[in-house]
């Protein structure tokens, strides 16, 4: 029955995975990396709101043939499910507000109203409404247009609105219930098969699409490499495919155990955790490998010591760096606790009872180069004292994303011909209506060309301010003496009955009310939140105000990065003071040779993050490379019999599957690790070659 | 419906025509009266010009923007006061042209005997109410109801 331990753990954990439908809390948004923060909140709460989830359309060509070719994908798309045009239709209620509200939505053009002759006014106004071409329009409410229009540009073709230039464009936009990525995917996927060569598409909800598949297949090709590779390893090296299966399975449900645990904790998890983990879960391997090679499957032989002090040694490392509060970090760690617990306890307590037989075999021979290891410790003190004066720091964990060149240049592409290019979105948050919209109006103070729903409202401080300068203004008298006037004119004399009437009580907005004028407002706790879209220029003033939110994620995680760096650089040194103190005390007199394993693969870290930006995950890699070569370090010191050297050779491989393959990914993130784990067990396998060490045999 | 109403269009509507006499009548609401005038519409590619009897002002509608010429005076006119104007050149143009889709692009049409009611979509009800007319060799009538109760009626005029 022992015998199958691994198939029925793996059985049950697979079966509990799919049961209780743990693949539906991974996450491969960036978001979901964000510690829990009101930022975090607020963020997801504006990605919810409907200009988010616009689809802008264009065709390139200006001629019927481009036309036509964009109303046919117009009419294809809106059978869609969950697509709509984009309504650009007031509400009759809000078009009564704008006309109720007029005088204070807009601005007075006072130098016209305090010059105005109102009798000569009339008789213009006769002459333009009798002469005018076609139609004549006329604002009752201000027939002299005393009031300041804003001049919209607006590009129509044919009918059409275009992007000039370019070609005709069309928007539309999602219905409300559209939210979950397998809605995105289908929308995305039937948008897609529509488009033709002269089409262009964008939305915002591409990138959760074009991101997550895009790291999904990065995550696949990934794992798939790292499974040929320990394939390789076991099959046409050690021969023994009994034991792949089992290591296999093993592996498989300490992740799945991890993985599962961690869902009880966190509502979602980012994939990213879960490829690292899986990374993290193959140091367990060496554990395995000491194992074998010293026969300890095949033979009584009791407790290995030196195993469990490798095992205890980067378990500490994870633990002590487990209290970092950067969420990626955080989780990562306690996944590598328990995937690695769990190894543990299975490859040193239960594998002895199935047993494992040891197939002979030879490796190669290295014995001509042979380094003193007094070397290799100056040589890693020197390059270290030099590169760590030449670190530079990128905190934007969007360059630790998929860098979506192709979607990132259609939505500048958009944002250019839309005049929006250069325009930044913060979130505003306030405790009343009022509030939201007095704040709204204090943004426009620093940033004119500040625009948001809001612009729409008034506060009931600007009202009252606007009420004063309405009631100094010379409209009461133009409004008496186009009373007095219009008599001697053909004009109807209860036509401009309504003429410049400006309202005395200023408007009560509801929730619920302003949901229907189209303002975009979202309730949130007992608050109220909207967003602003600024100029670039003021984006950092206005970041300032303490009811200003933003919505950038390099800000964000930059602000909890550098709360952050200088406690995982504490917590990693203070991890390291405990490995080297546990490495002196256990090697005693090969103190250097073993503290060789921390120092070399150190070196050639730190040349390398010389040359490039050094992110999180770099530092955090870091850590993990020396927790792991503590093992090596313990193991190699402790007994430096050939079975030794094997076990180490092997576990390396092995390391390099889980890490080192991540070198081939395309996101940057995943890079990093490779990068950094790659250099390490580099530095590791020289060190078992070339390092010359006491009573040692190198031969392998 | 739709076919019907492209059958009637190829059917009866005189595509070439180039240029047009026509009779405008304007009701505006201001004055509780109406206004006649004679004038000619011209049409070229992609350009329409409008002209009274005994008036030098030209109104010319040219790649979708509008211009006043009066003599060696030039003035272009503000599309943001002037956007109901636009929309009644772009009626216009497509009705004369027999563009159906550039009409369902801003109005349902519902075929009525032999008339035709348009009613605008989304921003457009701001300023139309309807559109209505009857074309058969020539332009029988077209009436603009405006929001504003103003009603513009165009006439097509034998040459």
């Amino acid at each position: 029955m022992i015998k199958y331990f691994n198939y029925i753990l793996f059985s049950i954990l697979i079966t509990l995975f799919f049961v209780f439908n743990i693949n539906s809390k991974i996450s491969t948004n960036i978001h979901s990396l964000l510690p829990k923060s009101e930022n975090k909140e607020l963020l997801k709460q504006f990605l919810e709101f409907e200009s988010n989830k616009k689809i802008l359309v264009t065709v390139k060509g200006l001629d019927k043939e481009a036309l036509e070719e964009l109303r046919s994908f117009e009419k294809n798309i809106l059978k869609i499910k969950g697509i709509k045009k984009e309504n650009s239709l007031s509400s009759s209620s809000f078009k009564e507000y704008q006309n109720k509200y007029y005088f204070y939505l807009n601005e007075l053009n006072n130098e016209k109203t305090n010059n105005l002759e109102v009798k000569q006014e009339l008789n213009n106004l006769y002459d333009s409404v009798i002469n005018s071409f076609l139609t004549v329009d006329i604002n009752k409410k201000d027939p002299f247009q005393l009031i300041k229009k804003e001049d919209i540009k607006i590009n129509i073709k044919n009918g059409k609105l275009f992007l000039e230039k370019y070609g005709y464009v069309s928007f539309f936009s999602l219905e409300k219930s559209v939210n979950s990525l397998n809605e995105y995917e289908r929308i995305y996927d039937e948008i897609k098969k529509q488009e033709t060569s002269n089409i262009t598409t964008f939305s915002s909800i591409y990138y959760f699409v074009e991101n997550s598949r895009y790291i999904k297949n990065d995550v696949n090709k990934i794992v798939l490499l790292a499974t040929c590779l320990l394939i390789f390893l076991y099959f046409f090296i050690l021969k023994n495919i009994n034991l792949l299966s089992n290591t296999l399975l093993t592996l498989g449900s300490s992740s799945l155990f991890a993985t599962i645990c961690l869902t009880l904790i966190y509502e979602e998890i980012s994939l990213f955790v879960l490829v690292f983990g899986l990374s993290i879960s193959t140091i367990a391997i060496d554990y395995m490998f000491h194992h074998y090679f010293h026969r300890n499957y095949e033979e009584k032989k009791g407790f290995n010591k030196e195993v469990f002090l490798g095992f205890f040694t980067t378990f500490l490392a994870f633990f002590i760096l487990s209290f970092c509060d950067f969420l990626l970090i955080e989780q990562i760690t306690r996944f590598a606790m328990i995937s690695l617990f769990l190894s543990y306890i299975i490859f040193s307590f239960i594998y002895p009872k199935i047993t494992f037989k040891q197939k002979e075999f030879k490796l190669y021979e290295q014995k001509s180069i042979s380094i003193k290891k007094l070397y290799f410790f100056i040589f890693s003190l020197a390059i270290l004292s030099i590169s760590l004066q030449n670190i530079n720091y990128d905190f934007d964990i969007k360059s630790l994303d998929y860098n979506n060149k192709e979607l990132k240049e259609k939505e500048n592409f958009f944002k250019t011909h839309l005049n929006n290019k250069d325009a930044q979105t913060v979130l505003v948050k306030a405790s009343s209506i009022n509030e939201l919209i007095l704040y709204n109006e204090q943004i426009k103070k620093i940033d004119n060309t500040s625009n948001s729903s809001l612009d729409k409202l008034i506060s009931k401080e600007k009202f009252i301010k606007k009420h004063k300068e309405l009631s100094q203004s010379k409209l009461k008298k133009i409004k008496e003496e186009l009373e007095k006037y219009i008599v001697n004119t053909p004009f109807k004399k209860d036509s401009f009955k309504n003429a410049y009437v400006y309202e005395l009580e200023a408007p009560e907005y509801s929730y619920e009310k302003l949901l229907e004028y189209n303002i975009s407002l979202k309730k949130y706790k007992d608050d109220y939140i909207s967003y602003i879209n600024v100029s670039k220029e003021k984006y950092n003033d206005i970041l300032k105000e303490e009811f200003i939110y933003s919505l950038s994620l390099k800000t964000l995680f930059e602000e909890n990065l550098q709360n952050e760096l200088e406690k995982i650089v504490i917590l990693g040194l203070l991890s390291l003071v405990f490995i080297t103190l546990i490495i002196i005390f256990i090697t005693k007199k090969k103190m250097i040779q073993a503290l060789n394993f921390l120092l070399f693969p150190s070196a050639l870290i730190f040349i390398y993050l010389s040359f490039v930006a050094v992110n999180i995950l770099h530092i955090f890699m870091f850590f993990i490379i020396l927790s792991i070569s503590i093992d090596y370090a313990i193991y190699s010191s402790k007994d430096n019999k050939k079975q030794t050297k094997k076990a180490i050779i092997f576990s390396a491989i092995s390391s390099f599957a889980g890490f080192g393959v991540l070198i081939f990914s395309d996101i940057n993130s995943l890079f990093s690790i490779g990068s950094v784990a790659s250099l390490g067990i580099f530095a590791i396998l020289i060190l078992i070659l070339f390092q010359k060490v006491d009573n040692a045999s190198k031969s392998l | 419906m739709n076919r019907s109403i492209l059958l009637f269009f190829a059917f009866f509507l005189n595509l070439n025509a180039s240029t047009i006499n026509f009779q405008e009548e304007k009701y505006i609401e201001v004055i509780d009266n109406s206004v006649f005038r004679k004038g000619t519409l011209d049409f070229k590619e992609n350009k329409i010009s409008l002209k009274y009897k005994n008036s030098n002002r030209v109104l010319i509608y040219e790649d979708d923007n509008l211009t006043i010429k009066n003599g060696e005076d030039i003035q272009r006119v503000d599309l943001n006061k002037q956007l109901a104007l636009k929309m009644i050149f772009l009626l216009i143009e497509a009705i004369h042209t027999n563009d159906l889709k550039t009409l369902e692009e801003y109005f349902l049409i519902k075929k009525e005997k032999q008339t035709t009611l348009l009613e605008p979509k989304e921003s457009l009800k701001n300023y139309i109410k309807n559109v209505e007319f009857k074309k058969d060799k020539k332009l029988d009538f077209m009436t603009i109801k405006m929001t504003n109760g103003n009603i513009t009626t165009i006439r097509e005029l034998d040459d």
